[in-house]
């Protein structure tokens, strides 16, 4: 399991997009852009003016290094790369918003202070995320206004609009700006910055004042408790102190470096940027909101670091997008309707690929990254009363279609951390038995004596047909006519029943699974180690991971090689189109799906692609056995592969035709079409006796031997049940054998312990057996016979009579 | 309105009442009142009961 837990570090998940990663302020797009799309262009304003701090400025100064980035040059319009027309969004966003007021945040002081050499963009974005985080700011001007190199060359119209952009973001905020005040020593300012703080202190008025006061009693020596940090953004050409060739020195990843003031533990953090480090305007905007957050980490926990931009290892599957191309606008400026058009052009690059395949995270809307932290939550030692278990039924959910590993760029496995989770809740004993119960006690059923048959032919055999336990149990004479038409081609073919073990793994009982798996190698060893011969693709996968020692191969590709022509089948549905439906378990298996292929094309079937096909091909439903954990997600799963095509499908695994079946989609397995059969639907009951039926016509038909007993049947009860068609169905329907109904009326008959309707007369009663309460309602018909009028199940365990009778003794139930 | 249950205990021949019984699933036990035969305790879980807050209970305590 670690393994598994391990392997999502490399999530790509939280990869920023391309656009993202390309924007000086790493502006969130796909969020921006999802409000657009919403038409809701106040909140598009206020995703955009987080990021930029002041967002006339930036779309103003913006160079759009996004569109360099976009997916959509690689997706080519009619007119070649047609990139997201983002800038136009964001001044439509500009245009169109009505709420611009930023909110005033009731923060308490930080009781840090900061100066600011230069009023140009760079040090007032700083300044604005420093007074918004409630430091203390002091900005140091030269000049004798705002914007610093920022206006030289701009328009009136533009000028104002940066001028009423600083107004209004900077409308709740506190700084002290010294216009006329040029820096010529850094000595200069740590002075002042010592005195302004040491005269607020001595007032008591500053929130500085506390630390001033608690600081260094010599402080007028050494000027501890001056400025925590300094951020010089002087401009192209601007007075750096010495400090450029002084960072450089230093390894903080940039031009930062501190200043030491007496016992150094109140250092000055300083930062050099914008346009003094060589930046473009655009990019001197985003190192003042990046330094703010520099300065804030040095601050919090005394680490200096300079800020970098960071990259993506985002990864997306072009192969889906449509080509678009830009909106047109008559005007400089979007409308409304437009912006929100354009919006929906983005594709929101983020790697989803495993959503994109994944039935259960589409079902469950749920991340990997989540679903791994919710695992790791529910497979925690201890009692659910100390911790929550949100994954109980998502564990015991998954097809195991291994899709998500196949799709991942970053090769995770959720599908392998799954599996891995089931052997773990069945280990701390948290696995709620009821999502297995059933398949667990088929699986017995289908290796008991009852079912199971293992017969060789002479000592050794070639060939050992292993056809899986569900082959048999919806059609038994699909197992009888294959194995005639592998006799016929090679005589010494022997035959063995039952299950691979697989219901034991999905449970996450390895003890289990391994002790079945120890038989088949048994009896492929007592028969002379065959080469044995498989129908069902879960066996196969269960094979090659288990039991690799064992050579297997596909009846499918056996006759794709020997041939059909002699079948009866052999021609059927000529006049219909098909598609192949191939089961997930045969993704790696190409040999057998071209096999299939070449049947069908023997048969003169047509047959059509399914969209996503082959070695993309996901679960009918059947995987994980998940029916009785989540049945909404069971029949979600089977709705989606429905609804791939009209068409009827060919299948080849049984558990996938059952399924689609089920729900009314003809979807024949291609034995049936080969050998001219028509397999009906069944209950779980004539399922059961399908397996025991053709244990006895095996044993009968080819090894001449007698038919067993009737104690065989299964039904110890002498009790003889008649029900409606209806009844029959609810009871296949909600995993009621009819042999347990019996079994429950032959109780309530002996016992007595029934409840009488006077008005229908009917008898209702329940029992115990194995973990599930069994209800059933009948009438009497007969001395042993009787009508089942109606039966169902519960999970939950009722107490005794005898014990609520104060009796406290185990009785006969 | 409701219609009146016509169902009898076929071991004692009386009407059944409610009364308490105790649950168990997962572990966890808990009581609940139920029709149930006074004298010799007899329960009866109807099918709607079944199918309805006890199988909510039942996934309550399977997600737990």
């Amino acid at each position: 399991m670690e393994e598994h837990l391990n392997s999502f570090e490399d999530c790509l998940q939280h990869e920023v997009s391309f656009c993202s990663a390309a924007c000086p302020f790493n502006l969130d797009v796909s969020t921006f852009i999802a409000r657009l799309q919403e038409g809701r262009f106040n909140a598009a304003y206020k995703a955009y003016r987080d990021a930029t701090g002041f967002p006339e400025v930036a779309a103003m100064l913006c160079t759009e290094e996004c569109k360099g980035s976009c997916l959509r040059n690689a997706v080519a319009g009619d007119e070649g790369g047609a990139p997201i027309e983002l800038l136009k969004l964001e001044k439509a966003v500009l245009e169109y918003a009505s709420r611009k007021d930023p909110v005033n945040y009731n923060v308490p002081s930080k009781h840090k202070s900061v100066a600011i050499i230069g009023a140009g963009i760079s040090g007032m974005a700083c300044a604005l995320r420093m007074a918004t985080k409630k430091y203390k700011v002091t900005i140091y001007e030269k000049a004798d206004c705002l914007g610093g190199a920022l206006f030289e060359g701009r328009a009136p119209e533009d000028v104002e609009k940066v001028e009423a952009d600083f107004a209004l973001q900077m409308q709740h905020l506190d700084y002290d700006i010294r216009f006329n005040s040029e820096i010529k020593s850094l000595d200069d300012v740590i002075r002042m910055g010592y005195e302004d703080n040491r005269a607020a202190a001595e007032a008591g008025v500053s929130a500085v004042a506390a630390v001033m006061r608690s600081r260094s009693t010599n402080a007028s020596q050494n000027y501890e408790g001056t400025y925590d940090a300094i951020y010089i953004a002087t401009g192209e050409g601007g007075e750096d102190f010495g400090l450029n060739e002084k960072a450089a020195a230093c390894d903080f990843g940039g031009p930062c470096t501190l200043i030491s003031h007496g016992d150094g533990t109140h250092d000055t953090a300083v930062f050099l940027g914008g346009s003094l480090v060589g930046t473009d305007s655009i990019h001197a905007l985003a190192d003042g909101l990046r330094i703010s957050t520099a300065i804030d980490n040095y601050t919090l926990t005394g680490i200096l670091k300079y800020p970098v931009y960071p990259e993506t290892e985002v990864q997306i599957d072009e192969t889906r997008f449509v080509t678009t191309n830009a909106v047109a606008s008559a005007d400089s400026i979007y409308t409304k309707e437009e912006a929100v058009e354009e919006a929906k052009r983005c594709m929101q690059c983020q790697c989803n690929a495993c959503r994109l395949h994944c039935d259960l995270t589409e079902y469950l809307h749920k991340w990997p990254l989540r679903i791994k932290d919710e695992i790791i939550a529910t497979t925690a030692p201890g009692k659910s009363e100390l911790h929550a278990t949100p994954a109980v039924r998502l564990i015991n959910s998954c097809t195991h279609c291994g899709l998500c590993k196949q799709t991942c760029p970053s090769d995770i496995d959720i599908d392998g951390l799954i599996q891995s989770a089931r052997v773990r809740m069945h280990k701390l004993d948290k696995m709620p038995w009821a999502f297995n119960d059933f398949f667990l006690r088929d699986m017995a059923f289908t290796n008991s004596d009852a079912a199971k048959v293992g017969h060789g032919v002479g000592s050794s055999v070639p060939f050992l047909f292993f056809p899986g336990c569900q082959l048999g149990a919806g059609s038994p004479e699909l197992v009888i006519r294959s194995y005639e038409y592998l006799l016929a081609h090679e005589p010494k073919t022997g035959i063995l029943t039952g299950c691979c073990g697989v219901p034991a793994k999905w449970a996450g009982d390895e003890e289990l699974h391994e002790s079945v798996l120890d038989q088949i190698r048994k009896d492929w060893e007592a028969m002379g180690r065959p080469v044995m011969v498989l129908a069902c693709p879960s066996c196969r996968n269960t094979f090659a991971e288990h039991l690799p020692e064992i050579e297997t191969v596909f009846i499918y590709e056996l006759m794709a090689k020997w041939g059909i022509s002699e079948l009866n089948g052999a021609h059927a549905k000529a006049d219909k189109v098909f598609s192949v439906f191939d089961p997930c378990a045969t993704k790696a298996d190409e040999p057998v799906r071209q096999s299939v292929r070449k049947l069908c094309e023997d048969m003169g079937i047509s047959l059509e692609p399914l969209p996503v096909q082959e070695k993309w091909s996901a679960c009918c439903s059947y995987g994980g056995h998940n029916a009785l954990a989540d049945p909404g997600f069971n029949q979600f799963v089977k709705e989606q592969r429905i609804s791939e095509s009209e068409l009827p499908y060919i299948t080849y695994c049984s558990n996938c035709r059952d399924a689609f079946e089920q729900e009314g989609k003809e979807a024949p397995h291609i034995l049936d079409l080969i050998f001219g059969h028509e397999t009906e639907q069944c209950t779980l009951t004539q399922r059961r006796e399908n397996r025991i039926w053709l244990k006895k016509q095996l044993l009968k038909q080819f090894f001449g031997e007698l038919p067993i007993g009737d104690d065989m049947e299964g039904n110890m009860e002498s009790v003889k049940l008649e029900m409606s068609d209806e009844v029959r169905q609810k009871l296949s329907r909600e995993y009621i054998l009819e042999d347990e109904a019996a079994e429950v009326v032959g109780f309530c008959e002996r016992t007595g312990r029934t409840l009488h309707d006077t008005e229908s007369d009917t008898y209702t009663g329940y029992r115990k057996i194995g973990n599930l309460t069994y209800w059933v309602t009948y009438k009497k018909k007969g001395p042993d016979t009787f009508e089942l009028v109606n039966a169902y199940s519960h999970r939950m365990e009722i107490e005794l009579e005898m014990i609520w009778n104060g009796e406290k003794v185990d009785i006969d139930m | 309105m409701e219609k009146k249950s016509t169902l009898i205990c076929n071991k004692c021949g009386v009407p059944l009442e409610p009364i308490k019984v105790n649950f168990k699933y997962l572990g966890k036990q808990f009581e609940h009142a139920v029709d149930r035969c006074p004298k010799c305790g007899q329960v009866y879980i109807p099918e709607d009961l079944a199918k309805g807050r006890m199988a909510e209970v039942e996934k309550i305590l399977e997600d737990k």
